[in-house]
């Protein structure tokens, strides 16, 4: 196999599988990436068995054949390469040259054949989403992020369902640690062929990888085939393996009354929560809640570090309220927060609390309180 | 014809004695018990060839009649019970009226009794079960039962006598057991015409265990007083120094009774909270007086094991007694506490230094404390201080290898304040801190002494009762297994005021609401199911607390420094005075030592200044 590539068609798409390939897993060949000749081009393969990749660029082919290459020492040589023009040939025993007139690494190859399979997904039913949408859909869902060993689904993955719902058609994620909760929803457009199906548990691992494949711009194609949650670009398409297992019913829990409602101004809110948890620590996560007489008085009381107090006037008129909340959820869930303001709806030391944007747009996070 | 038939008095007989009788030490147990029922104050056991071919105990207690003699070896005789409801009021050691007649089937048995009523004592020898003569005889006051050639009639329980010196083990054991449950009692023990054990009556308890262990022991003692309306806990525990692999120096008296309780040795371990290694025990002594009702003791026909009804009220009582224990001071200890490291063994060299290797402790003595009174006879000298007849270091009991160069010296607990006259010398290899307290040159493990600071600040947050809990937004429903469940359902309450909110929601399953903020990133369904196998396995286990506690270790140890980090002398100086003030300097949480100390002695003896 012999093939000359200019750096700048791989340099990206080295960077991008260093998550899939770089995971620790006992199938050693899975650090390596599979490159086969193709018309006109390269195919590159990348997976850690349970999200695979597969993406097409253009190449000068002097050779078929394919190699088996470590992702993390390509990644390197490529980056640091001298000039853009990059020979790659296999040689006896695996070996692969990698070289320019000048440069010339040797480097050992791993045997292709070895190499899982990626499998191979045809006839599927794609419908288009707005790539950025996606990729900061993606992102609100994996902040609430599996802990250590966890195995639970409904933790470890993020639901996706495909819904209508007043004659739009809605793509929902949902995401959880069963201490709060993230929703999102995105309106698919009349013409993205987007249909109602049934619901799908996507590991949150998977969608961090798919992200790192999503551009700011364009569009991509969505499609669920057999097991598999796929999503297409042009020349790249990325497969993760669907998970097994039920997501709680979370509908009742999100009923709210809109008396309920306060209003905060989304960055003051945000540097006062910032201020209360400095003084938080991972055993003293609490910072108390105080809502009387139109007034919200935050503080943290940490015997090993010390007290800290803020107040803040609000829309607030009912009955005296103390609770206490881990001050991390509710920056993580503001930071989302696309308005200038930021809707909270709380209703009493038992119930989960809303975070909303103002408007009245798509993303909702619940979250619930501690007691202290 | 039927298949079945009543079984002769005397086959049965055998067959009890199969379960009451094992070997000659449960032979001299019943007779010992038999006589301090009969309120005796001087019991001689006298026994040849390890009790194989004689045992026989004397005692100076009420006697019986000639007629009562001779009920006493029917099956089923007994003065100790009388109705049904004594059995749940036994306030004897025996009660079951088996022990006389299945040892008289085994054995050439005579037993010589007479009353204070009476000048003339019967006489009654049996023969592998059968009356052979009945007669009189002149004797003391008291009771006389001579048992020879045990299994004489029963040649295939005679093949699994061991040694002579096994079973003479044996029979100091339950010599011990008695002269522990009963130290206003006189106990000798006699083998093949020697002395082997004398243990005089005192009045201080405290007396009998130094006789017992060896004088050494009495500054190491730490008395546990916890009167209570039912259960009373007293005793005497020791310092961890002397801790052991095994259970087997963990003495328990239920009643005046010696038993074999994990229970309640695991409740000990509890009380010890972080001065002991995982896997190791404690030694101890532990009376529990509870009312009769309150134990069965009918579970083994010897009697080793008993059930608590409350065995939840137990533990807890044994923990919190133990736990107090550590507040007072010892015994007072001798100005010159006897010999230091590696005193016996003056050959030794600093480099190669057996000294470090073995499990040397402060206070052990040079000359096993009871040479020459018993120079054949293994037993508890032996196996407490591991020491041989000649006075040279036994074989120690072997841990992993790796850990005993840093178990040499562990400093007692009571020398805590030592630590704020630390004068600092340095670093070594970033990992020890060098100082010098008094003679001795002190070692400090960095990492295990920060470990023990960090941890003992975060538990005092956890039990000023402050545990944060988080709510769930969806409640988690966890499936246990039957007996899990059982147990869990039980601990609801309990687990509710540390934080987890849990609810029985039918059958099997439970439905959690709110979990402690500490562990609120965990899974909670393997820890459920850990309480309850605890729970299950030991009684008594507080399940919750014991998992939070692992979590504040995790988080201490996490948090504290490393090895391997260049400390400033002032952040040294700070790591030692916070040391110091802390409950238990000596340990890290997960029990290793913090210190460890080399004597000057050592040091001038390597250098060859003293011999």
């Amino acid at each position: 196999m012999r093939f000359i590539i200019q750096k700048e068609s791989i340099s990206d798409v080295l960077i991008r599988v260093q998550g899939l390939a770089g995971r620790k897993t006992s199938l050693a060949i899975t650090e390596n990436i599979l490159i086969k000749t193709s018309e006109n081009g390269i195919i590159i393969s990348a997976t850690d068995l349970e999200t695979g990749f597969e993406g097409f660029y253009p190449a000068l082919i002097e050779d078929e054949g394919e190699i088996a290459i470590n992702a993390r020492k390509l990644n390197e040589i490529v980056k640091s390469f001298p000039i853009s023009e990059i020979h790659v040939q296999d040689m006896e025993n695996r070996w692969v040259e990698i070289s320019s007139e000048k440069v010339e690494y040797h480097l050992v190859g791993a045997d292709p054949e070895d190499y899982p399979n990626i499998p191979r997904i045809e006839n599927v039913d794609y419908f288009k989403m707005n790539s950025l949408s996606l990729k900061q859909m993606i992102e609100q869902m994996v902040f609430i992020a599996p802990r250590g060993e966890e195995k639970r689904p409904h933790i470890v993955g993020v639901l996706f369902e495909r819904l209508e719902e007043e004659g739009q058609q809605v793509v929902r994620m949902v995401s959880t640690d069963i201490k709060r909760l993230a929703k999102v929803d995105y309106i698919c457009d009349p013409e993205s062929a987007c249909k109602a199906d049934k619901s799908i548990l996507i590991p949150k691992k998977g969608l961090v990888e798919i992200n790192k494949f999503l551009e700011e711009e364009g569009e991509v194609n969505i499609g669920v085939q057999g097991n598999h949650f796929v999503v297409k670009k042009e020349n790249e398409i990325i497969l993760v393996n669907l998970m097994e297992g039920d997501f709680p019913n979370f509908t009742p829990l999100l009923k709210q009354d809109p008396s309920l409602n306060i209003f905060f101004d989304k960055e003051f809110f945000l540097m006062m929560l910032k201020r209360m948890s400095i003084l938080t620590s991972d055993n003293y996560k609490g910072v108390v809640f105080h809502f009387e007489n139109n007034q919200l008085l935050m503080r943290t009381i940490n015997a090993s570090l010390g007290e800290s107090k803020e107040t803040i006037e609000i829309n607030y008129g009912r009955e005296p309220l103390e609770l206490a909340f881990n001050p991390r959820y509710f920056i993580e869930a503001i930071n989302f927060i696309g308005t200038q303001k930021v809707k909270m709806n709380i209703r009493d030391r038992e119930s989960p609390c809303f975070i909303l944007p103002d408007d009245e747009s798509t993303n909702l996070h619940v979250i619930m309180p501690m007691s202290m | 014809m039927t298949k079945i038939k009543i079984l002769p008095e005397i086959l049965s007989n055998k067959i009890a004695a199969g379960e009451v009788v094992e070997r000659p030490a449960s032979v001299v147990k019943e007779l010992v018990e038999n006589a301090i029922d009969a309120g005796s104050d001087k019991i001689l056991i006298e026994v040849e060839a390890g009790g194989k071919s004689l045992i026989r105990v004397s005692d100076n207690g009420c006697g019986m009649g000639r007629d009562d003699a001779l009920l006493a070896i029917e099956r089923y005789a007994t003065s100790k019970i009388a109705t049904e409801s004594d059995l749940d009021n036994i306030g004897t050691l025996g009660f079951r009226g088996e022990a006389l007649p299945s040892i008289a089937a085994v054995s050439r048995f005579t037993l010589v009794t007479r009353q204070a009523d009476s000048d003339i004592a019967a006489k009654i020898f049996v023969e592998g079960g059968r009356i052979k003569s009945v007669g009189e005889t002149g004797a003391p006051l008291g009771t006389m039962t001579e048992v020879r050639h045990l299994f004489f009639n029963t040649p295939g329980r005679r093949k699994f006598l061991k040694t002579t010196t096994t079973e003479i083990g044996h029979i100091v054991d339950v010599a011990v057991h008695a002269a522990l449950a009963r130290p206003d009692i006189r106990v000798r023990l006699v083998h093949n015409g020697r002395v082997a054990r004398d243990f005089l009556p005192v009045s201080d308890p405290a007396d009998r265990i130094a006789d017992v262990f060896g004088p050494d022991i009495r500054p190491l003692l730490y008395p546990v007083k916890r009167p209570g309306e039912s259960i009373s806990i007293s005793g005497w525990i020791v310092d961890p120094a002397m801790d052991n692999g095994s259970m087997n120096r963990i003495f328990i008296f239920v009643n005046g009774r010696h038993v074999k309780d994990r229970g309640v040795a695991y409740a000990l371990v509890d009380g010890y909270a972080g001065r002991l290694m995982k896997g190791r025990f404690p030694m101890a002594v532990i009376y529990i007086e509870i009312p009769p009702g309150q134990v069965d003791v009918n579970v083994h026909p010897a009697k080793h094991e008993v059930r608590f009804v409350r065995p939840k009220e137990v533990h807890e009582s044994i923990r919190s007694a133990v736990a107090a224990a550590w507040q007072s001071d010892p015994a007072p200890r001798d100005q010159d506490a006897g010999p230091r490291m590696g005193e016996d063994n003056s050959q030794t060299e600093f480099r190669t230094g057996p000294v470090f290797y073995g499990r040397t402790r402060v206070s052990e003595p040079d000359v096993p404390y009871d040479s020459g009174r018993r120079a054949d006879m293994p037993g508890f000298g032996e196996k407490v201080m591991h020491r041989s007849k000649n006075g040279q270091p036994a074989k120690m009991p072997r841990k992993k290898p790796g850990l005993e160069p840093g178990q040499a010296m562990q400093a007692p607990i009571w020398e805590r304040t030592g630590l704020l006259d630390a004068v600092l010398i340095g670093q070594f290899k970033n990992a020890y801190i060098l100082c010098e307290i008094g003679d001795e040159l002190v070692f400090i493990d960095q990492h295990a002494a920060h470990e023990r600071i960090l941890y003992e600040r975060l538990k005092k947050k956890r039990d000023a009762g402050a545990i944060p809990v988080q709510k769930l937004l969806m409640p988690e429903t966890v499936e246990l297994g039957a007996s899990e469940s059982a147990l869990i359902e039980e601990m609801v309450g309990d687990l509710a005021t540390l934080g987890l909110d849990i609810e029985h929601f039918g059958d099997e399953t439970f439905v959690i609401k709110s979990l402690p903020a500490m562990i609120a990133d965990r899974e909670i369904k393997p820890l459920l199911i850990e309480f309850a196998s605890e729970l299950a396995g030991d009684g008594y286990t507080p399940g919750l607390l014991a998992v939070m506690d692992k979590l504040t270790i995790l988080m201490a140890c996490h948090g504290a420094i490393r090895a391997n980090q260049h400390l400033l002398e002032k952040e040294m100086r700070a790591l030692i005075s916070q040391l110091a003030e802390c409950d238990n300097p000596f340990n890290c949480p997960h029990g290793r030592p913090t210190t460890t100390r080399w004597p000057l002695r050592t040091l001038e003896k390597a250098f060859k200044r003293i011999v």
